[in-house]
Protein backbone atom coordinates (compact mmCIF):
# COMPACT_ATOMS: atom_id res chain seq x y z
CA UNK A 1 0.00 0.00 0.00
CA UNK A 2 2.89 2.57 0.78
CA UNK A 3 4.35 1.94 -3.01
CA UNK A 4 0.76 3.29 -4.26
CA UNK A 5 0.45 6.53 -1.32
CA UNK A 6 4.16 7.24 -2.47
CA UNK A 7 3.22 7.15 -6.26
CA UNK A 8 -0.25 9.11 -5.43
CA UNK A 9 1.89 11.79 -3.89
CA UNK A 10 4.37 12.33 -6.90
CA UNK A 11 4.55 14.91 -9.00
CA UNK A 12 3.24 14.14 -12.34
CA UNK A 13 0.53 11.70 -11.01
CA UNK A 14 -2.24 13.86 -12.03
CA UNK A 15 -1.03 14.63 -15.56
CA UNK A 16 -0.47 11.25 -16.01
CA UNK A 17 -4.11 10.00 -14.73
CA UNK A 18 -5.32 12.60 -16.55
CA UNK A 19 -3.56 12.04 -20.07
CA UNK A 20 -4.40 8.14 -19.65
CA UNK A 21 -8.09 9.08 -18.85
CA UNK A 22 -8.64 11.27 -22.06
CA UNK A 23 -6.52 9.25 -24.37
CA UNK A 24 -6.64 5.36 -23.21
CA UNK A 25 -4.87 2.48 -24.81
CA UNK A 26 -1.38 3.87 -24.68
CA UNK A 27 2.01 2.41 -23.70
CA UNK A 28 4.41 4.17 -21.05
CA UNK A 29 6.81 5.19 -23.45
CA UNK A 30 3.96 7.83 -25.97
CA UNK A 31 2.85 8.98 -22.81
CA UNK A 32 6.14 9.78 -21.34
CA UNK A 33 7.08 11.43 -24.51
CA UNK A 34 3.74 13.37 -24.82
CA UNK A 35 4.03 14.95 -21.15
CA UNK A 36 7.55 15.26 -21.73
CA UNK A 37 8.27 13.18 -18.71
CA UNK A 38 10.82 10.01 -17.78
CA UNK A 39 9.41 6.78 -19.09
CA UNK A 40 10.55 4.98 -16.33
CA UNK A 41 8.84 8.06 -14.11
CA UNK A 42 5.25 7.10 -15.90
CA UNK A 43 6.16 3.22 -15.98
CA UNK A 44 6.50 3.08 -12.31
CA UNK A 45 3.08 5.53 -11.43
CA UNK A 46 0.83 3.06 -14.00
CA UNK A 47 2.36 -0.19 -13.36
CA UNK A 48 1.44 0.71 -9.51
CA UNK A 49 -1.71 2.04 -9.71
CA UNK A 50 -2.46 -1.42 -12.24
CA UNK A 51 -0.91 -3.17 -9.31
CA UNK A 52 -4.09 -1.88 -7.25
CA UNK A 53 -6.68 -2.21 -10.16
CA UNK A 54 -7.10 1.59 -11.36
CA UNK A 55 -5.46 0.74 -14.37
CA UNK A 56 -6.21 -1.79 -17.46
CA UNK A 57 -2.72 -3.24 -18.69
CA UNK A 58 -3.56 -4.86 -22.11
CA UNK A 59 -0.26 -5.93 -22.93
CA UNK A 60 0.11 -6.09 -27.17
CA UNK A 61 2.72 -8.88 -29.07
CA UNK A 62 4.31 -7.60 -32.58
CA UNK A 63 7.82 -7.13 -33.20
CA UNK A 64 10.56 -6.88 -30.28
CA UNK A 65 9.32 -6.78 -26.85
CA UNK A 66 5.67 -6.50 -25.90
CA UNK A 67 4.05 -2.89 -25.58
CA UNK A 68 1.86 -2.96 -22.21
CA UNK A 69 -1.21 -0.55 -22.58
CA UNK A 70 -2.82 1.64 -20.02
CA UNK A 71 -6.21 2.41 -19.77
CA UNK A 72 -7.84 4.30 -16.79
CA UNK A 73 -10.48 2.62 -15.07
CA UNK A 74 -10.39 4.46 -11.42
CA UNK A 75 -12.56 3.24 -8.14
CA UNK A 76 -12.27 3.87 -4.58
CA UNK A 77 -9.14 3.59 -2.49
CA UNK A 78 -9.74 2.64 1.32
CA UNK A 79 -6.63 2.86 3.59
CA UNK A 80 -6.24 0.59 7.19
CA UNK A 81 -3.40 2.91 8.87
CA UNK A 82 -3.28 -0.10 11.55
CA UNK A 83 -2.49 -2.55 8.71
CA UNK A 84 -0.11 0.36 7.57
CA UNK A 85 2.14 1.07 10.33
CA UNK A 86 1.87 -2.43 12.36
CA UNK A 87 5.55 -3.67 12.22
CA UNK A 88 7.13 0.12 12.49
CA UNK A 89 8.12 -1.28 15.97
CA UNK A 90 10.45 -4.01 14.73
CA UNK A 91 12.91 -1.17 13.01
CA UNK A 92 14.82 -1.17 16.08
CA UNK A 93 14.76 -5.26 15.71
CA UNK A 94 17.87 -7.33 15.04
CA UNK A 95 17.88 -9.27 12.17
CA UNK A 96 20.00 -11.90 10.80
CA UNK A 97 20.18 -15.27 8.22
CA UNK A 98 18.08 -17.96 9.47
CA UNK A 99 20.67 -20.86 8.12
CA UNK A 100 17.80 -22.75 6.69
CA UNK A 101 19.80 -25.91 4.84
CA UNK A 102 17.47 -25.91 2.09
CA UNK A 103 17.67 -22.28 1.17
CA UNK A 104 20.48 -21.48 -1.19
CA UNK A 105 20.95 -18.10 -2.85
CA UNK A 106 22.05 -16.51 -6.26
CA UNK A 107 23.82 -13.69 -6.05
CA UNK A 108 26.59 -11.28 -7.83
CA UNK A 109 29.76 -10.22 -6.39
CA UNK A 110 30.17 -7.67 -8.30
CA UNK A 111 26.92 -5.79 -7.84
CA UNK A 112 26.57 -6.66 -4.49
CA UNK A 113 23.10 -7.86 -4.72
CA UNK A 114 20.78 -11.16 -4.17
CA UNK A 115 19.26 -12.11 -7.77
CA UNK A 116 17.38 -14.73 -6.25
CA UNK A 117 15.86 -16.94 -3.46
CA UNK A 118 16.26 -20.95 -4.13
CA UNK A 119 14.14 -22.93 -2.41
CA UNK A 120 15.41 -26.65 -2.44
CA UNK A 121 18.43 -26.35 -5.00
CA UNK A 122 18.38 -24.82 -9.11
CA UNK A 123 15.54 -27.13 -9.41
CA UNK A 124 13.18 -25.54 -6.57
CA UNK A 125 11.01 -22.95 -6.37
CA UNK A 126 12.79 -19.33 -6.83
CA UNK A 127 11.60 -15.94 -5.76
CA UNK A 128 13.32 -13.25 -8.02
CA UNK A 129 14.56 -10.30 -6.19
CA UNK A 130 14.47 -6.35 -7.27
CA UNK A 131 17.59 -4.66 -7.21
CA UNK A 132 16.67 -2.81 -3.83
CA UNK A 133 15.32 -5.85 -2.28
CA UNK A 134 18.21 -7.57 -3.56
CA UNK A 135 20.68 -5.48 -2.21
CA UNK A 136 18.77 -5.45 1.24
CA UNK A 137 19.35 -9.14 1.59
CA UNK A 138 22.81 -9.46 0.66
CA UNK A 139 23.49 -6.51 3.66
CA UNK A 140 21.81 -9.30 6.08
CA UNK A 141 24.50 -10.36 8.70
CA UNK A 142 24.91 -14.57 9.03
CA UNK A 143 23.20 -17.17 10.92
CA UNK A 144 24.46 -16.58 14.55
CA UNK A 145 25.43 -13.45 14.28
CA UNK A 146 24.48 -10.61 16.29
CA UNK A 147 22.23 -9.13 13.76
CA UNK A 148 21.77 -5.83 12.61
CA UNK A 149 19.18 -3.57 13.11
CA UNK A 150 16.45 -3.39 9.82
CA UNK A 151 16.68 0.19 10.10
CA UNK A 152 20.22 0.42 10.07
CA UNK A 153 20.72 -2.74 6.73
CA UNK A 154 18.31 -0.24 4.87
CA UNK A 155 19.86 2.77 5.41
CA UNK A 156 22.52 1.35 3.73
CA UNK A 157 20.84 -0.47 1.24
CA UNK A 158 19.04 2.84 0.40
CA UNK A 159 14.91 0.98 0.85
CA UNK A 160 12.42 2.68 2.51
CA UNK A 161 12.40 1.30 6.17
CA UNK A 162 8.13 0.43 5.74
CA UNK A 163 9.43 -1.40 2.70
CA UNK A 164 12.07 -3.41 4.59
CA UNK A 165 10.14 -3.99 7.43
CA UNK A 166 7.38 -5.57 5.24
CA UNK A 167 10.29 -7.54 3.57
CA UNK A 168 11.25 -8.93 6.67
CA UNK A 169 8.35 -10.04 7.76
CA UNK A 170 7.93 -11.75 4.40
CA UNK A 171 10.90 -13.35 4.68
CA UNK A 172 10.70 -14.56 8.06
CA UNK A 173 7.67 -16.47 6.73
CA UNK A 174 9.69 -18.13 4.28
CA UNK A 175 12.25 -18.73 6.98
CA UNK A 176 14.83 -16.78 4.40
CA UNK A 177 15.71 -14.89 7.94
CA UNK A 178 15.01 -14.46 11.28
CA UNK A 179 14.33 -11.42 13.66
CA UNK A 180 16.27 -11.75 16.92
CA UNK A 181 13.55 -10.20 19.64
CA UNK B 1 69.82 -37.39 -23.33
CA UNK B 2 69.67 -40.23 -21.38
CA UNK B 3 67.14 -41.23 -18.73
CA UNK B 4 69.56 -40.08 -15.79
CA UNK B 5 70.06 -36.42 -17.27
CA UNK B 6 65.89 -36.44 -17.36
CA UNK B 7 65.80 -37.83 -13.75
CA UNK B 8 68.13 -35.05 -12.44
CA UNK B 9 66.54 -32.53 -14.35
CA UNK B 10 63.06 -33.09 -13.06
CA UNK B 11 64.61 -33.53 -9.39
CA UNK B 12 65.79 -30.11 -10.26
CA UNK B 13 62.63 -28.98 -11.34
CA UNK B 14 60.88 -30.16 -7.90
CA UNK B 15 63.62 -29.18 -5.68
CA UNK B 16 63.40 -25.29 -7.15
CA UNK B 17 59.64 -25.26 -6.93
CA UNK B 18 59.59 -26.72 -3.64
CA UNK B 19 61.85 -23.73 -3.09
CA UNK B 20 59.81 -21.22 -4.74
CA UNK B 21 57.30 -22.44 -2.99
CA UNK B 22 58.57 -22.36 0.59
CA UNK B 23 59.85 -18.71 -0.08
CA UNK B 24 56.33 -17.40 -1.32
CA UNK B 25 54.53 -18.74 1.13
CA UNK B 26 56.41 -18.00 4.05
CA UNK B 27 57.24 -21.60 5.24
CA UNK B 28 53.28 -22.42 5.36
CA UNK B 29 53.43 -25.80 2.81
CA UNK B 30 50.48 -27.72 2.59
CA UNK B 31 51.06 -30.73 1.23
CA UNK B 32 48.19 -31.13 -0.72
CA UNK B 33 48.06 -27.78 -2.65
CA UNK B 34 52.18 -28.36 -3.38
CA UNK B 35 51.43 -31.48 -5.42
CA UNK B 36 48.57 -30.00 -7.37
CA UNK B 37 51.27 -27.36 -8.29
CA UNK B 38 53.74 -29.55 -8.82
CA UNK B 39 51.77 -31.50 -10.57
CA UNK B 40 50.62 -28.33 -12.77
CA UNK B 41 53.98 -26.72 -12.93
CA UNK B 42 55.42 -30.31 -14.84
CA UNK B 43 52.67 -30.56 -16.90
CA UNK B 44 53.41 -27.15 -18.62
CA UNK B 45 57.28 -27.05 -17.87
CA UNK B 46 58.13 -30.26 -19.48
CA UNK B 47 57.10 -30.39 -23.23
CA UNK B 48 58.54 -26.89 -23.08
CA UNK B 49 62.28 -28.28 -22.05
CA UNK B 50 61.92 -31.19 -23.91
CA UNK B 51 61.42 -29.50 -27.26
CA UNK B 52 63.69 -26.99 -26.37
CA UNK B 53 66.74 -29.62 -26.38
CA UNK B 54 64.79 -31.35 -29.74
CA UNK B 55 63.30 -28.65 -31.53
CA UNK B 56 63.82 -30.75 -34.67
CA UNK B 57 60.69 -33.39 -33.31
CA UNK B 58 58.43 -30.16 -32.35
CA UNK B 59 54.83 -30.58 -33.84
CA UNK B 60 53.40 -26.95 -33.15
CA UNK B 61 49.73 -27.74 -33.61
CA UNK B 62 49.96 -30.67 -31.44
CA UNK B 63 52.22 -28.18 -28.96
CA UNK B 64 49.71 -25.34 -29.55
CA UNK B 65 46.71 -27.82 -28.93
CA UNK B 66 48.58 -29.19 -25.55
CA UNK B 67 49.05 -25.77 -23.89
CA UNK B 68 45.40 -24.39 -25.05
CA UNK B 69 44.01 -27.34 -23.42
CA UNK B 70 46.44 -27.06 -20.17
CA UNK B 71 46.30 -23.03 -20.13
CA UNK B 72 43.20 -21.79 -21.66
CA UNK B 73 40.84 -22.44 -18.57
CA UNK B 74 43.51 -21.04 -15.86
CA UNK B 75 43.93 -17.92 -18.78
CA UNK B 76 40.34 -17.22 -19.25
CA UNK B 77 39.19 -17.33 -15.59
CA UNK B 78 41.98 -14.86 -14.78
CA UNK B 79 41.10 -12.70 -17.81
CA UNK B 80 37.33 -12.85 -16.44
CA UNK B 81 38.60 -11.77 -13.26
CA UNK B 82 40.56 -8.38 -14.65
CA UNK B 83 38.59 -7.50 -16.90
CA UNK B 84 35.27 -8.05 -13.95
CA UNK B 85 37.82 -5.57 -12.02
CA UNK B 86 37.92 -8.13 -9.07
CA UNK B 87 42.10 -8.00 -9.83
CA UNK B 88 44.54 -5.49 -11.39
CA UNK B 89 45.94 -6.61 -14.57
CA UNK B 90 49.45 -5.79 -13.75
CA UNK B 91 50.35 -9.54 -12.03
CA UNK B 92 48.17 -11.01 -14.92
CA UNK B 93 50.01 -9.86 -17.52
CA UNK B 94 53.32 -10.40 -15.70
CA UNK B 95 52.77 -14.12 -15.77
CA UNK B 96 50.76 -15.11 -19.00
CA UNK B 97 53.70 -12.77 -21.09
CA UNK B 98 56.21 -14.66 -18.86
CA UNK B 99 54.69 -18.01 -19.60
CA UNK B 100 53.74 -17.29 -23.49
CA UNK B 101 57.82 -16.32 -23.79
CA UNK B 102 58.91 -18.93 -22.41
CA UNK B 103 56.62 -21.61 -24.24
CA UNK B 104 56.79 -20.14 -27.63
CA UNK B 105 61.07 -20.19 -26.90
CA UNK B 106 61.46 -24.15 -29.08
CA UNK B 107 60.09 -22.43 -32.31
CA UNK B 108 63.49 -19.89 -32.23
CA UNK B 109 66.56 -20.04 -32.95
CA UNK B 110 69.59 -18.84 -30.95
CA UNK B 111 69.92 -16.11 -29.52
CA UNK B 112 66.66 -14.88 -29.42
CA UNK B 113 65.48 -18.07 -28.22
CA UNK B 114 67.78 -17.08 -24.70
CA UNK B 115 66.59 -13.94 -24.74
CA UNK B 116 62.96 -14.92 -24.74
CA UNK B 117 63.45 -17.58 -21.91
CA UNK B 118 65.13 -15.51 -20.13
CA UNK B 119 62.94 -12.45 -20.14
CA UNK B 120 59.91 -14.68 -19.52
CA UNK B 121 61.77 -16.02 -16.28
CA UNK B 122 62.51 -12.15 -14.91
CA UNK B 123 58.65 -11.44 -15.29
CA UNK B 124 57.90 -14.81 -13.80
CA UNK B 125 60.21 -13.87 -10.99
CA UNK B 126 58.52 -10.57 -11.09
CA UNK B 127 55.01 -12.29 -10.38
CA UNK B 128 56.79 -14.62 -7.71
CA UNK B 129 57.79 -11.58 -5.66
CA UNK B 130 54.71 -9.31 -5.87
CA UNK B 131 53.02 -13.14 -4.75
CA UNK B 132 55.87 -12.76 -1.85
CA UNK B 133 55.18 -9.22 -1.14
CA UNK B 134 50.85 -10.26 -0.74
CA UNK B 135 50.55 -13.48 1.24
CA UNK B 136 47.10 -13.61 1.33
CA UNK B 137 47.42 -14.36 -2.55
CA UNK B 138 48.73 -17.48 -2.09
CA UNK B 139 46.42 -20.28 -1.40
CA UNK B 140 49.07 -21.61 0.95
CA UNK B 141 49.58 -19.39 3.21
CA UNK B 142 45.85 -18.56 2.89
CA UNK B 143 44.36 -22.20 3.89
CA UNK B 144 46.81 -22.04 6.85
CA UNK B 145 45.47 -19.04 7.72
CA UNK B 146 42.44 -19.51 7.35
CA UNK B 147 42.83 -23.23 9.48
CA UNK B 148 44.25 -21.14 12.39
CA UNK B 149 41.82 -18.12 12.43
CA UNK B 150 39.04 -20.58 13.00
CA UNK B 151 40.84 -22.04 16.52
CA UNK B 152 39.10 -19.35 18.75
CA UNK B 153 36.20 -18.45 17.34
CA UNK B 154 32.27 -20.45 18.93
CA UNK B 155 31.70 -23.91 16.38
CA UNK B 156 28.79 -25.87 15.89
CA UNK B 157 27.05 -22.77 13.96
CA UNK B 158 25.17 -22.78 11.29
CA UNK B 159 26.08 -22.29 7.47
CA UNK B 160 24.73 -19.83 4.83
CA UNK B 161 25.67 -19.62 1.38
CA UNK B 162 25.55 -16.35 1.01
CA UNK B 163 28.95 -14.30 1.32
CA UNK B 164 29.38 -12.40 4.54
CA UNK B 165 30.36 -9.14 3.92
CA UNK B 166 33.45 -7.18 6.30
CA UNK B 167 33.77 -3.53 6.17
CA UNK B 168 37.35 -2.80 6.32
CA UNK B 169 38.83 0.76 4.68
CA UNK B 170 40.70 -0.71 1.24
CA UNK B 171 41.91 1.23 -1.71
CA UNK B 172 42.70 -1.45 -4.18
CA UNK B 173 40.70 -4.16 -5.12
CA UNK B 174 41.97 -8.17 -5.45
CA UNK B 175 40.81 -11.58 -5.04
CA UNK B 176 42.29 -14.21 -3.86
CA UNK B 177 41.29 -18.02 -2.67
CA UNK B 178 42.10 -21.37 -1.16
CA UNK B 179 40.20 -24.65 -1.60
CA UNK B 180 36.56 -23.85 -0.33
CA UNK B 181 37.16 -20.23 0.51
CA UNK B 182 37.33 -17.43 -1.76
CA UNK B 183 38.11 -13.60 -0.89
CA UNK B 184 37.33 -10.33 -2.70
CA UNK B 185 38.77 -7.22 -1.50
CA UNK B 186 36.97 -4.15 -2.59
CA UNK B 187 36.84 -0.68 -1.67
CA UNK B 188 35.47 -0.53 2.13
CA UNK B 189 34.83 -4.14 2.38
CA UNK B 190 36.03 -7.86 1.87
CA UNK B 191 33.28 -10.42 0.71
CA UNK B 192 34.31 -14.05 2.27
CA UNK B 193 32.36 -16.75 0.34
CA UNK B 194 33.00 -20.03 1.50
CA UNK B 195 31.83 -23.45 0.90
CA UNK B 196 29.94 -25.85 3.15
CA UNK B 197 32.45 -28.25 2.82
CA UNK B 198 34.99 -26.03 4.62
CA UNK B 199 32.65 -24.78 6.81
CA UNK B 200 32.04 -27.60 8.11
CA UNK B 201 36.34 -29.01 7.71
CA UNK B 202 36.64 -25.83 10.57
CA UNK B 203 34.16 -27.29 12.57
CA UNK B 204 31.16 -25.05 11.64
CA UNK B 205 33.05 -21.76 13.24
CA UNK B 206 30.55 -18.70 13.70
CA UNK B 207 30.42 -17.02 9.98
CA UNK B 208 30.02 -13.20 10.91
CA UNK B 209 33.16 -13.87 13.68
CA UNK B 210 35.35 -16.53 11.69
CA UNK B 211 35.12 -13.95 8.57
CA UNK B 212 35.95 -10.96 10.66
CA UNK B 213 38.92 -12.74 12.60
CA UNK B 214 40.72 -13.74 8.85
CA UNK B 215 40.00 -10.55 7.39
CA UNK B 216 41.86 -9.14 10.92
CA UNK B 217 44.60 -11.54 10.28
CA UNK B 218 45.18 -10.47 7.02
CA UNK B 219 45.34 -7.20 7.54
CA UNK B 220 47.42 -7.20 10.28
CA UNK B 221 50.04 -9.16 8.68
CA UNK B 222 50.01 -7.23 5.38
CA UNK B 223 50.25 -4.12 8.41
CA UNK B 224 53.08 -5.46 10.08
CA UNK B 225 54.88 -5.59 6.73
CA UNK B 226 53.93 -1.97 5.44
CA UNK B 227 51.51 -2.99 3.00
CA UNK B 228 47.94 -1.56 2.78
CA UNK B 229 45.01 -3.62 0.48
Amino acid sequence: MIDLIRILGSEHIFSIIDFVQKSPGQNASSIASSLNIHTVTVQRALETLAKYGFVDVEEKRGVGRPSRNFTYKGGKLTIDLNELFSGYDLKDDRIRESGNPDISFSYDVDKETVNAILFGGKKGDKIKLDSKTGRFLWLVPPPDSKGETIEHVCGEAGIPLVDAIRFCLRMQELDVLEVIR
Amino acid sequence: MNLLSILLGLLVMLVLYFGIHLVINRGKIKFDYLVIAILYSFAIGVPVAYYSNAPEKLNVVIYVVYYAAFLLPFFGYEFYKCLKGRQSWGPFLLIYSGIILILISPALKLPVKFISILLGLILITVYFFHLFRYPHLNPMWLADTAKKAAENIEKDCRYSPKPVIVPIPSKKTSCTSAIGLYLLFKKNMVVVKMKKEFHEKLGRPNMEDYARELVKRITQKLQNEGKTL
